[in-house]
């Protein structure tokens, strides 16, 4: 089975996006987002994750998409990155698909 | 719009349908709260979803990891052994008593040609000491190094206790018993550090002479 052709898909404003699979550390509702000062514009802030510190990334604001005010009916994508796993805000995560 | 449905039975009252109409607005207006609640509440969610993101670990971590143990009784007390440590339990057929060695040390054992000696940790540990019978066991512990028998009453059996349920030595006990101790668990058994007792240089007799002093 090749990973590499496994996705999540989620949406953000209909528009659906993916990420591969292997890639995806977890899936989750949004929770309280701590704000750090100077900070890049697309970073929300930082959550804790079972002791891990990991930047929460306004992926509207990333793509240029209209902003929203995010609220508890949205929810979290946490993804490794080649240099640190970060956490995305989305509207909804999709299911697993093959490519 | 609702439209008014054609009813079977031909009696009907006639309907008050501004009633209706704000029942359903009512019912709109209420719809429309509950799907989106006040910042506080909206607050609040986040916040305690943040805190058991947060705490999460600590709970799922300390109830898989466990400590398999040997249990067995040493004077009517529980004691317990790391598993990993324990390489076999025999009963005690026959010993040979070693002279000039510490009291602690019962005597050696031939299990398969291997001679072990045998310590008898209720003298180490000051507990009153019972009669030997044959239904005596003996819990060959080894590491790389070392490997000798602990003389046990009767052995209870292996259970897996979780690192949490262990708690820290008590403060009362002192000496030798506070040094090999790992912990005690909720049930009162006492863990002991089989680490700490194979390492230990005090049980190892290099020689006892007549002229020596004790």
């Amino acid at each position: 089975m090749n990973q590499g052709h496994q996705l999540v898909v989620f949406t953000l404003d209909e528009q659906r996006y993916a990420v591969p699979l292997f890639t995806v550390a977890r899936i989750g509702r949004l929770v309280e987002i701590t704000p750090v000062p100077h900070t890049p514009e697309i970073v929300l802030g930082v959550i804790d994750v079972q002791g891990w510190i990991m930047p929460i990334v306004n992926s509207r604001r990333r793509f240029r998409l209209p902003e929203r005010k995010q609220g508890p009916s949205d929810q979290l994508l946490l993804v490794h990155t080649a240099r640190r796993p970060v956490a995305l805000v989305i509207d909804i995560a999709g299911c697993r698909e093959d490519l | 719009m609702p439209a008014p449905g054609p009813h079977a039975r031909p009696h009907t009252t006639t309907i008050d349908w501004r009633t209706v109409h704000r029942c359903l607005e009512a019912a709109q207006a209420a719809l429309e709260h509950g799907v989106t609640p006040t910042p506080e509440a909206q607050y609040s969610i986040l916040r305690a979803r943040a805190q058991a993101l947060a705490h999460e670990p600590q709970r799922e971590e300390a109830a898989r990891e466990a400590l398999d143990v040997v249990e067995f009784l040493l004077a009517y007390e529980t004691y317990g052994i790391e598993a990993s440590y324990v390489r076999e339990v025999s009963p005690l057929k026959a010993f040979t008593p070693l002279p000039c060695t510490p009291p602690c040390v019962l005597g050696i054992i031939n299990i398969r040609g291997q001679i072990l000696s045998v310590i008898d940790l209720k003298t180490f540990f000051d507990l009153p000491a019972r009669g030997l019978t044959d239904l005596n066991k003996v819990i060959v512990v080894h590491d790389e190094h070392m490997a000798f028998g602990l003389l046990a009453d009767a052995i209870l059996g292996v259970r897996s206790i979780p690192l949490a349920a262990i708690q820290p030595a008590l403060p009362t006990l002192t000496g030798i018993r506070e040094a090999y101790l790992r912990g005690v668990t909720s049930e009162r058994g006492v863990i002991l550090d089989a680490g700490r007792l194979l390492g230990d240089s005090n049980l190892i007799v290099l020689e006892w002479g007549e002229g020596d002093e004790r």
